[in-house]
C-alpha cells in the first residue's frame, strides 16, 4: 500500500513538473510569437498556481501528507486556470490541450487510487486471525477425539483451558473427560452450586476442595484435579455445549443444531438448572423447530419448553398430550397412530414431576 | 395400556405453580447493564460479582469511582493472553504467586467473604467497559448489552487490546459492530481503524486501511487523518505496524 501511495505521489508531481518545464520551453517558442496567447494564459497560470500552492513537493520528504490534499491542489489549480482562460477565450480560440491533459491525468490517478489493494488483517494480528471455524454439532466431540480404543470413544475436552477440575462422563460408547472451572460451574448452574458450594455437605465437595489445597502448587498436576463423574446418562455432545457455554466458549458452536440435539440440550440444562445461561444461543436454536411443536415426532418440544421456560408451548402440549399419551412404568408414551395404537417414547429426561402430574391424572 | 382420560383440569393449575416458581427461580429478569453512566460527583463504590464463586479480585480505581469485580482466574487466562501471561500456571509473575498462595491458604473456606488475591486494573480504562468485557469473558449472557454506541465500543476495544482478548469477545463483538457499519466511511469515525483491527473485521479494516491510504498524515511524528481539511489525530494506539505500511516514510520524516 505504502508504495501505492508513493508512486501516485510521484506521478503527481511528475506530471507537475513536466508541465512546468513544458512552459520554460514555451516561453521561448512564445517569444517567437507561434504559442497562442490562450495557452501562454494557461501555462502561466498553472505554473503561477503550482508554485504558490507548493504542488512541487518532494516525494520522499512529503509522502507522509494527505495523497487527497494534493490531488485537490491540484485539481484547484487547473479549476482556476480554465476560469480565467474561460473569461479571455477570445478570438475564437479553444483551450490549449495542456490543462485537459492534466485534469485527464489527475482523473487517472484518482481512479488509482480507488484501486489501492486494502490492507489485509492476518498480517498485523498478534494471533492468527484464524476465524475459529463453527463446527457441526457431530463434529463437535470429535475435536477432542483421544480414543485408541475401537469399542469405547475416549474424548478429552478442554472446555476452560486453565479450569481446576475435570466431569467423567461415561456413556455406553464413549468417555468424555471435560476440562472445566469450578468457579464457572457454580456461576452458572444452580445444582453446581449446590454440590461445590462451601457449605455443602455433599461428599463431592470435600473431596473438591482437598484437590484444591494439594494442587494449590506452582504447577498444577493433572492427575492431582478434581475427577467429578456423572452418573447420568446424558448425551456427551449436548453436555459439551452446555459446557461451552457456561464457559463463554460459544464462538465455535454451530448456528443450528438438529431437533435432537436441541432435546439433549434441554435435558443437561433441566437438569443442572441452567437454562438461563444459555441465552442467545436458546433463541437461535430453537427458531427452525418453533413451527413444528405441534407434530407428534416433535413430542420432546414438551421437555424444551419446559426447560427454558416456554409457557404457552408446553401449556398446548400438555394439554395436547394429555390427551394422546399414556404413563407406563414412568415413562411417558405417546399414541401417535389412534387405529394401530402405535406408541412413540418420550425422550427419557423429562423429569418426573411432570409424568408425575400426568399419571396422577390418568 | 392404561385407560387414558383427559387430565387438562388438574394439570393446568399444577403447571401453573411449576411456572410460576421457574419465574422466580430460574428466569433471570436481569436487565441488561444500560452503557450509559449518570454523571457522578461523588466516589462511586461498586462491586460487581462478575462470577460469584471466582478466585480473586480486580480493583478498578478511577477519579469517579472505586469499582471491585468478583472474577475466575481460569476464565481469565482462557480468554486472555494478558492474563495467561500474568496469572497462568507456567507465570512466575509476581501475581502468579501472590494468586497461588492466596488459593493455598483460602482453598479450606471457599465462600468466606475474607480477603480474596486482588489486582489493580488500569486507571484510565472506563468502569462500564470493563465491566461489559470481564461480563463477556465469564459468558454471563443476560448482563451483556445486545448494542453499543461507537464511543462505548471503542472504549471496549481498547481494552481489549490492552488485555489482548478481542477474538475472545466474539460473537457479541459481531453483534455491537453490525448497526454501526455504516459508519465506517463517514469522517468522524476514524476510529474505526482500531475497532476493526482489534475485533478482528477484515471488511472494515480493509474498508479504513484503503480510506487511510489517501487521508492519512504525518504530524510531528503524529499519526492523523484529514477530516475535512483538518487534520484528526488519533488516539488511540494503532500498531506501529500499520502505520509504517501506509506511510512508509514516516521515520525519514523524524530523522
Amino acid at each position: 500500500m505504502a508504495d501505492q501511495r508513493t508512486k501516485i505521489g510521484q506521478d503527481i508531481v511528475l506530471t507537475c513538473r513536466d508541465i512546468l518545464n513544458k512552459y520554460d520551453d514555451s516561453n521561448t517558442i512564445m517569444c517567437n510569437h507561434r504559442l497562442k496567447e490562450c495557452d501562454y494564459v494557461a501555462f502561466t497560470g498553472l505554473r503561477r498556481g503550482f508554485r504558490s500552492e507548493n504542488v512541487l513537493w518532494d516525494s520522499d520528504l512529503h509522502a507522509h501528507l494527505a495523497l487527497d490534499n494534493l490531488i485537490q491542489t491540484v485539481e484547484k489549480v487547473i479549476k482556476d486556470v480554465t476560469n480565467s482562460i474561460q473569461t479571455i477565450r477570445y478570438g475564437g480560440y479553444n483551450c490549449h490541450d495542456c490543462y485537459t491533459l492534466i485534469s485527464q491525468v489527475v482523473n487517472d490517478l484518482r481512479a488509482k487510487l480507488e484501486e489501492i489493494t486494502p490492507l489485509r488483517l492476518e498480517s498485523f494480528s498478534r494471533e492468527p486471525v484464524a476465524t475459529d471455524p463453527r463446527l457441526t454439532w457431530n463434529a463437535l466431540l470429535r475435536v477432542g477425539d483421544v480414543s485408541a480404543n475401537p469399542t469405547v470413544r475416549l474424548i478429552r475436552l478442554d472446555i476452560c483451558k486453565y479450569g481446576d477440575m475435570e466431569i467423567v462422563l461415561k456413556t455406553d460408547a464413549i468417555h468424555t473427560t471435560y476440562l472445566v472451572s469450578s468457579h464457572q460451574l457454580r456461576t452458572g448452574s444452580r445444582v453446581f452450586r449446590d454440590l461445590l458450594s462451601e457449605n455443602s455437605e455433599f461428599e463431592e465437595n470435600n473431596r473438591h476442595r482437598q484437590s484444591q489445597t494439594s494442587a494449590s502448587a506452582p504447577t498444577v498436576n493433572i492427575s492431582e484435579r478434581y475427577r467429578l463423574e456423572i452418573k447420568e446418562n446424558f448425551d456427551p455432545t449436548a453436555f459439551a455445549v452446555v459446557l461451552y457455554i457456561i464457559h463463554a466458549g460459544g464462538k465455535n458452536l454451530p448456528e443450528t443444531i438438529p431437533f435432537k440435539g436441541l432435546t439433549a440440550v434441554a435435558a443437561v440444562c433441566e437438569h443442572y438448572d441452567c437454562s438461563a445461561m444459555l441465552g442467545p444461543w436458546y433463541g437461535k436454536w430453537s427458531a427452525q423447530w418453533r413451527k413444528k411443536t405441534e407434530k407428534f415426532e416433535y413430542a420432546n418440544w414438551l421437555l424444551i419448553a419446559w426447560a427454558f421456560g416456554e409457557n404457552r408451548i408446553f401449556q398446548t402440549l400438555a394439554k395436547k398430550l394429555s390427551e394422546s399419551g399414556i404413563v407406563e412404568d414412568n415413562e411417558f408414551l405417546i399414541v401417535h397412530n389412534e387405529v394401530s395404537g402405535a406408541t412413540s417414547r418420550l425422550s427419557k429426561h423429562i423429569p418426573q414431576i411432570i409424568i408425575g402430574s400426568f399419571a396422577y391424572t390418568m | 395400556m392404561r385407560s387414558r382420560k383427559s387430565c387438562e383440569q388438574y394439570l393446568t393449575p399444577l403447571i401453573s405453580q411449576i411456572f410460576h416458581q421457574l419465574t422466580i427461580t430460574n428466569i433471570c429478569t436481569a436487565p441488561p447493564l444500560a452503557m450509559s453512566e449518570p454523571a457522578v460527583e461523588d466516589l462511586q463504590v461498586i462491586n460487581l460479582d462478575i462470577c460469584p464463586y471466582g478466585d480473586m479480585e480486580i480493583v478498578l480505581t478511577t477519579s469517579t469511582i472505586d469499582a471491585t469485580y468478583r472474577v475466575s482466574s481460569h476464565q481469565l487466562c482462557s480468554g486472555s493472553q494478558f492474563f495467561r501471561a500474568m496469572l497462568g500456571p507456567e507465570s512466575s509473575f509476581s501475581e502468579a504467586n501472590g494468586l497461588r498462595r492466596h488459593q493455598t491458604s483460602s482453598s479450606t473456606t471457599l465462600d468466606s467473604t475474607g480477603s480474596l488475591f486482588q489486582i489493580t486494573a488500569n486507571e484510565e480504562h472506563d468502569p462500564t467497559a470493563l465491566t461489559t468485557v470481564l461480563y463477556v469473558l465469564h459468558g454471563r449472557a443476560k448482563h451483556i448489552p445486545e448494542s453499543i454506541s461507537f464511543e462505548n465500543l471503542l472504549d471496549i476495544a481498547i481494552i481489549c487490546d490492552y488485555y489482548d482478548c478481542g477474538a475472545t469477545m466474539r460473537p457479541w463483538s459481531e453483534l455491537w459492530l453490525n448497526p454501526l457499519r455504516s459508519l465506517a466511511s463517514q469522517p468522524g469515525y476514524e476510529n474505526w481503524l482500531f475497532i476493526s483491527w482489534v475485533f478482528g473485521d477484515q471488511d472494515i479494516f480493509g474498508q479504513m486501511t484503503k480510506r487511510f491510504s489517501r487521508y492519512a498524515v504525518m504530524v510531528d511524528g503524529e499519526f492523523g487523518v484529514m477530516v475535512d481539511g483538518k487534520v484528526k489525530r488519533l488516539d488511540c494506539h494503532i500498531p506501529q505496524r500499520i502505520i509504517g505500511t501506509i506511510m512508509p516514510k514516516a521515520e525519514k520524516e523524524i530523522c
